[in-house]
């Protein structure tokens, strides 16, 4: 009678465990093919304006940060979704047949990375005729027709530049060359602006010092649109330049980073002085090994979020400040260690 | 559980295989639903892909059909284009239209948007065309050239992102199945084992009785009877069979026991009739050893009688006549019944020969009821009696001897006295004869061979009771009494009519 009712129960609790492992083969199928369906519907949120972030050479740090705190004030308060227009597309398109893209596919409003040409002013001009509103990021484009420009006073950062240059100046102690990397091949007005108010500073103050030596101050035109070439320029300059060339002011965070590995390939680490533009964690790497001397940069995030912020403050009232400026700071070897930690290895 | 072990066999056997098999079927049920399932998600993995495709064929029939129109201008290109443009409506009716934080579905928007604002291009474009004013279509066809191949570019890296993550989800669902593969045969594997094991245990359960019965019955074959009852919990037909196999191991052992009482019985009856013609036989021999040939003798004596009846000798004769009626009683009856008359009779004739013998001191008296005179006696039950009281009580004593034969009925008993007035007897004597230690010894030349001992036992073994004679004497010289008890048998006519 024992035996009998062990063997009962060894039948249920074979029962059971069958039971158990179908009820789980059922919930793990279940899982497995729900992570398929819950590609396109779980994460999705929707909202109420569609915001496209245009820029010329979009995959880099900076505006990848840029990206980020736009995205995050869209989401977080404005109820907007913001996107790198055209990101996923196979082929590479110009600023301007973004912009085109960007206009049929009836978006809410353009964040542009403006380069000053006629053909962007035409498309700016169109948006704004078929209500789109545009914000202009870090370089101003079509002036009279954006309806705000965020991002550094060109000039001012031109001043700050030359600052630091001037120090560098005092502990050379001799003649020496400047060099700034100015991106040719398009209008932009930024950089140049940058270059004049740096040109500018720094003379007035070697005149106003009375500095005994000479510090030219040149710009070498590279071509931002095309990696190699610049990448070739900055080579030259750290082969050729051996003589004179002492300081180098890199107004991109890629050519910081060219500029960089050039030293330490030409041996040219301590003799020419970097100067960098925006920060990576190579760049400010560099400027932990002493490579770099010093970066001005951005807040990627804080731009982003500005320009949200300027284009739901104009879909809402019909205006917005046509400026909205952005700090900038300068990154050494004394703090570069508190901005190396926000960059995890 | 109770409810159970009362079905029969062939409700249990149904109802395992029943349930066993229902298993099975659901769990192939299940499998085969999920597997049709899965391969349904599979098929649909690149759907997307296609209508991709759908709408990029459709948006370069729209392409075509403007083209063949703005460069022939026929009607038919015009009913092509307005067909193309239909389904290029229809198709992107179905792509995403919100906004939403969807990489591919905001791609769905654009592209949606991109080819209204490419249609609205076309439709003007063709308008110009209609309206013959060639700048303006050319312009158009230019414009529509262009956000065509932008449109295309984005079909194209949609596509291509779709395919992607189709792939992925192919893989997912892919490695799913195999997954899925796996546990089906696990399941499988595992409800074999259930089911192999349900049906054992359910065997055991149906057969376990069986097994227990035929072992029970195999003692039982071999002739071991006091085997333990088969324990059955069920009351199914091993149940019943089991039940009916105990009741049968305990008729067979009452009907043993029976036997063997009837038989010992039967043993003790044939033992007792052995003894009775064991004495018969003693009898029998007796007389064939003191007559060598009664017949003979018999018929010598009546040949003496005539002889004698010749002469005139009337006393000679009539004792020879006495003498053969005598022996005659000793041949006929021996061996059977007799009437107490035809012992009376006997008695007669044995003491008229021994007065003659003797010179007739011996007298002799009997008071029989009449009704008893026909009562069957064994034969040769009163003759030895007599003679004992006429060898050991009257003969050698100096007074008149008698002999009073009485016979009456007595509580249901025929009570014989034979009393004599002779020597009488000792008690010892008298305890002596009833133990029958005397049979053979008292044996005298003048006895008819037949001792006291013999006549008790044969007694006894007749009437199956040891009360049937006792012996009084007050002592010397007191003579002797000796009552024959003899009961009244119901059966076998031994109160015949007289």
């Amino acid at each position: 009678m024992k035996k009998e009712k062990i063997g009962w129960a060894a039948a249920v609790c074979f029962l059971l465990l069958l039971f158990g492992v179908t009820v789980y083969m059922l919930r793990a199928f279940q899982r497995m093919t729900g992570t398929v369906s819950q590609e396109e519907s779980m994460e999705t949120e929707y909202y109420d304006a569609y915001y496209a972030l245009i820029a010329e050479n979009d995959d880099t740090v900076l505006w990848n940060s840029v990206y980020e705190g736009a995205k995050q004030e869209g989401s977080s308060g404005c109820d907007a979704c913001v996107e790198f227009f055209g990101g996923r597309l196979a082929s590479d398109y110009t600023l301007a047949e973004k912009l085109r893209m960007a206009i049929d596919a009836g978006v809410d409003g353009i964040i542009l990375n403006g380069d000053g040409s006629p053909e962007t002013e035409r498309l700016v001009s169109e948006a704004r005729d078929k209500g789109i509103p545009v914000v202009t990021v870090l370089n101003d484009s079509a002036e009279d027709i954006r309806q705000c420009f965020v991002g550094v006073n060109s000039y001012n950062l031109g001043k700050e530049y030359a600052d630091r240059i001037w120090k560098l100046l005092q502990e050379i102690g001799r003649d020496c060359q400047v060099q700034v990397l100015v991106s040719s091949g398009d209008a932009d007005p930024g950089k140049n602006t940058l270059f004049l108010g740096l040109r500018d500073t720094l003379e007035d103050r070697i005149e106003e010092e009375k500095w005994e030596f000479e510090a030219p101050v040149s710009a070498i035109a590279v071509d931002s649109g095309d990696a190699f070439q610049t990448e070739e320029t900055i080579r030259k300059l750290m082969i050729e330049g051996t003589t004179q060339t002492e300081i180098l002011v890199c107004l991109s965070e890629a050519d910081t980073r060219r500029a960089c590995e050039a030293a330490v390939d030409y041996n040219r680490v301590g003799e020419v002085r970097i100067l960098g533009y925006y920060e990576s964690r190579q760049v400010l790497e560099g400027i932990e090994k002493d490579i770099i001397d010093s970066t001005i940069t951005v807040e990627g995030d804080q731009v982003g979020s500005l320009c949200v912020q300027a284009l739901t403050e104009y879909r809402k009232t019909g205006y917005v400040n046509g400026y909205q400026p952005v700090d900038t700071y300068l990154i050494d070897r004394e703090n570069v260690s508190a901005y190396l930690e926000q960059y995890p290895e | 559980m109770g409810k159970w072990k009362s079905l029969s066999i062939r409700v249990k056997l149904t109802s395992a295989f029943l349930f066993t098999l229902l298993i099975l079927f659901f769990i192939n049920l299940f499998l085969y639903t999920s597997v049709n399932s899965m391969m349904g998600r599979i098929n649909e993995v690149y759907r997307s892909n296609s209508r991709l495709n759908e709408l990029s064929a459709a948006l370069e029939s729209v392409q075509n059909s403007m083209t063949e129109y703005l460069s022939v201008k026929s009607s038919d290109t015009l009913d092509t284009y307005y067909q193309s443009c239909q389904e290029l409506n229809r198709q992107i009716q179905r792509l995403n239209e919100e906004i939403c934080s969807n990489e591919m579905l905001m791609m769905e928007r654009n592209i949606r948007n991109m080819t209204l604002e490419y249609l609205d291009v076309t439709d003007e474009a063709m308008q110009a065309k209609r309206g013959r004013n060639i700048e303006r279509y050319g312009q158009r066809y230019e414009e529509a050239e262009l956000k065509f191949e932008y449109i295309n570019e984005w079909i194209y890296s949609l596509n291509n992102l779709r395919f992607e993550a189709n792939t992925e989800s192919y893989r997912t669902l892919v490695s799913a199945l195999q997954t899925f593969e796996s546990f089906s045969l696990a399941v499988l594997i595992l409800a074999g084992i259930a089911n192999g094991f349900l049906i054992y245990v359910l065997a055991r359960n149906i057969t376990g009785p069986l097994t227990v019965l035929a072992r029970t019955a195999d003692e039982v074959a071999r002739g071991k009877l006091d085997v333990e009852t088969v324990e059955v919990g069920s009351q199914d037909e091993v149940g019943i069979v089991a039940k009916a196999f105990n009741q049968m191991i305990e008729s067979i052992r009452i009907n043993l026991e029976r036997t063997k009482e009837n038989m010992e019985k039967e043993a003790a009856m044939k033992e007792k009739q052995l003894m009775m013609e064991s004495h018969l036989k003693d009898v029998q021999l007796k007389y064939l050893q003191a007559q060598i040939n009664p017949h003979f003798l018999f018929n010598t004596l009546n040949a003496g009688a005539q002889l004698a009846m010749l002469e005139g000798a009337e006393k000679t004769c009539l004792f020879v006549e006495n003498m053969a009626d005598f022996f005659r009683y000793n041949v006929k009856k021996i061996n059977q019944e007799a009437t107490l008359k035809e012992e009376l009779e006997l008695v007669d004739s044995y003491l008229y020969i021994m007065n003659v013998r003797f010179g007739g001191e011996i007298h002799f008296g009997s008071s029989v009821e009449e009704e008893l005179l026909g009562i069957k006696v064994p034969s040769m039950i009163l003759q030895p009696i007599v003679e004992n009281a006429v060898s050991y009580g009257i003969r050698g004593i100096e007074w008149e001897g008698w002999i009073l034969l009485t016979a009456k009925l007595e509580d249901e008993r025929i009570r014989i006295s034979i009393r004599d007035n002779g020597n009488g007897m000792s008690r010892e004597k008298i305890r002596e004869i009833m133990e029958g230690g005397t049979r053979e010894a008292d044996l005298s030349r003048n006895s008819t061979g037949i001792g006291l001992g013999n006549v008790i036992s044969r007694l006894r073994l007749y009437y199956n009771t040891e009360h049937v004679l006792e012996i009084r004497s007050e002592g010397q010289d007191k003579g002797t009494e000796v009552i024959l008890y003899l009961p009244v048998l119901e059966t076998g006519g031994k109160m015949d009519d007289v």
